[in-house]
């Protein structure tokens, strides 16, 4: 409860300073404009904000379910193989050390300038995937050994090694891992629009750019506060399922 | 029943850990392994349980090996109920037995807890839940490997009594590795002590097994034992 309250508390504190701040000293709105402002400009254009959400949210869904599919094959792969992991890991720590924002003008050029959309899911689960891959491959090797060696012992089948010892022992580190992977997800997608620039992407970070070109830095907040909510929508969202999911087993 | 022959192990290209290693085990026997830290008595039951080869040697069954293993630390599915850790050995081999699980639950003295999760047992019930699993898979040996280590001193008391008890009611054999000198006097038909990879001595404790487990304890037959098999430890190799 005090979890939930203290942080609901700070921010009405922090609203209720930040509008007082700007009434009393008169601050230009294209500077900083009231939270009463931003508000406004969120309710008058609620359907645009809604479908501009919408194609954001899904875009980082559909990356992340690929980072998903993508990571937890690649480490069971890895699981298989040490030659193929040797060979392998070093190019996906490649694609996560390379910054985002250099590979995406690629992207977009390859991929993306017929459809912004495909290029954002490209580059976000580029972002999204090495937590995956990394985690659940940690996951893969944090296997009971003795408990294994039960496995072999009474002549498990490949089937049963992964369903019954593989995939539960690795499932906390993959539910981790999505915590972190959804926020580069979106970041991810956010990039992709910013640098796809043009009026051909319809998600939030295109109308971020759109209100800073026509100075309505009210919808700037505006943008950025739903950004902000879709991110903690999800890192909670995955939270709860962590915790729903993992409620016995600790 | 079981037939080990002169086995030398070496895990990589490492130094050997078994030389010559012989042992017999009978039908219905409790034999301990005694020996210190890192002398390779796990690596025995390992080759025992087929989970390793030996370079040379054989181990040989007389009837099929009907194996069961208990490790030192519990090896439980910590995502998954008693019942379901219980029914493991069964789903694993396909032969699962609804009141063969439960029947193992109930031996140890676990019936009404099989929803539990292990987090939500203590730490001597995870230890008997590890026995259950053992016993579902209706072994003609138990392969235990310092199973008790972990326990208190009383729950490892009641431990060994359960031991005892069930491998007289079930009927199998145990080769129970320890590195407690008291303990394997306690639980043994025949004590096997350890040193540079083989067996380099044997007691046959004489205890009267109709004493309740205090007066076992107290008893001189049990002191003598322990004493010998101290001196057996302590003895160089030759
Ligand atoms: N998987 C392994 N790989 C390499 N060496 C091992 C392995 N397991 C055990 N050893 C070594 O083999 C020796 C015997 O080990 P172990 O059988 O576990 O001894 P004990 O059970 O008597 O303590 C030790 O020196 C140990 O370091
Ligand atoms: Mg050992």
């Amino acid at each position: 409860m005090m979890r939930v309250l203290l942080p609901l508390l700070a921010l009405t504190s922090l609203l209720i300073f930040w509008q007082v701040y700007v009434t009393v000293n008169d601050v230009p709105k294209f500077i900083l404009p009231a939270p009463a402002a931003i508000w406004d400009s969120l309710v008058r254009d609620v359907s645009v904000w809604g479908a501009a959400s919408g194609s954001t949210l899904w875009v980082t869904l559909k990356a992340l379910l690929a980072a998903v599919a993508s990571g937890v094959l690649l480490a069971l792969a890895f699981s298989l193989s040490r030659t193929f992991e040797a060979t392998v890991y070093p190019f996906a720590v490649v694609l996560q050390v390379t910054p985002v924002v250099a590979i995406a003008p690629l992207v977009i050029i390859w991929v993306g300038i017929d459809n912004v959309e495909r290029a954002q899911v490209i580059i976000a689960w580029l972002v999204a995937f090495f937590p995956i891959l990394a985690n659940m491959s940690a996951g893969l090797k944090s296997v009971d050994s003795n408990l294994s060696e039960l496995f072999t012992l009474y002549k498990a089948s490949p089937l049963q090694r992964f369903r019954l010892l593989l995939w539960p022992t690795a499932l906390p580190y993959l539910l981790a891992s999505l915590k972190v992977s959804s926020g580069l997800a979106l970041i991810g997608g956010v990039v992709a629009e910013f640098v796809a620039g043009s009026g051909a992407a319809t998600g939030l970070a295109w109308r971020i750019i759109e209100a800073g070109n026509r100075l309505q830095i009210e919808k700037m907040f505006a943008g950025l506060l739903l950004l902000a909510a879709i991110g903690m929508a999800m890192f909670y969202g995955f939270s709860m399922l962590e915790r729903y999911l993992l409620r016995k087993t600790r | 029943m079981l037939k080990i022959e002169d086995l030398s192990f070496a895990y990589g290209g490492g130094t050997p850990v078994l030389a010559d290693f012989s042992m017999e085990l009978g039908r219905n026997e409790i034999v301990s392994l005694l020996g210190p830290s890192g002398c390779g008595k796990s690596t025995v039951l390992r080759l025992i349980a087929d989970l390793l080869q030996p370079r040379t040697g054989t181990v040989s069954w007389q009837h099929t090996a009907d194996l069961a293993f208990v490790f030192q630390d519990h090896a439980l599915m910590p995502w998954a109920s008693l019942r379901e850790n219980v029914a493991l050995p069964g789903k694993l081999s396909g032969t699962f037995d609804a009141d063969a699980v439960s029947s193992a639950i109930d031996a140890v003295g676990l019936s009404g807890m099989e929803a539990r999760y292990p987090s939500q047992l203590s730490g001597g019930q995870r230890m008997r839940a590890s026995v259950a699993r053992a016993l579902a898979a209706k072994p003609k040996t138990l392969l235990m490997d310092e199973p008790f280590a972990a326990l208190d001193e009383i729950l490892r008391f009641q431990m060994n009594e359960l031991l005892l008890a069930l491998s007289e009611e079930r009927g199998f054999n145990v080769i129970f590795v320890t590195h407690s000198l008291f303990e394997a006097a306690y639980l043994s038909d025949r004590v096997l002590v350890m040193k540079n990879g083989h067996v380099s001595g044997e007691l046959t404790p004489i205890l009267d097994r109709t004493l309740s487990a205090e007066d076992q304890r107290a008893s001189s037959a049990f002191l003598k034992a322990v004493k010998e098999i101290s001196a057996l430890m302590a003895k160089e190799d030759k």
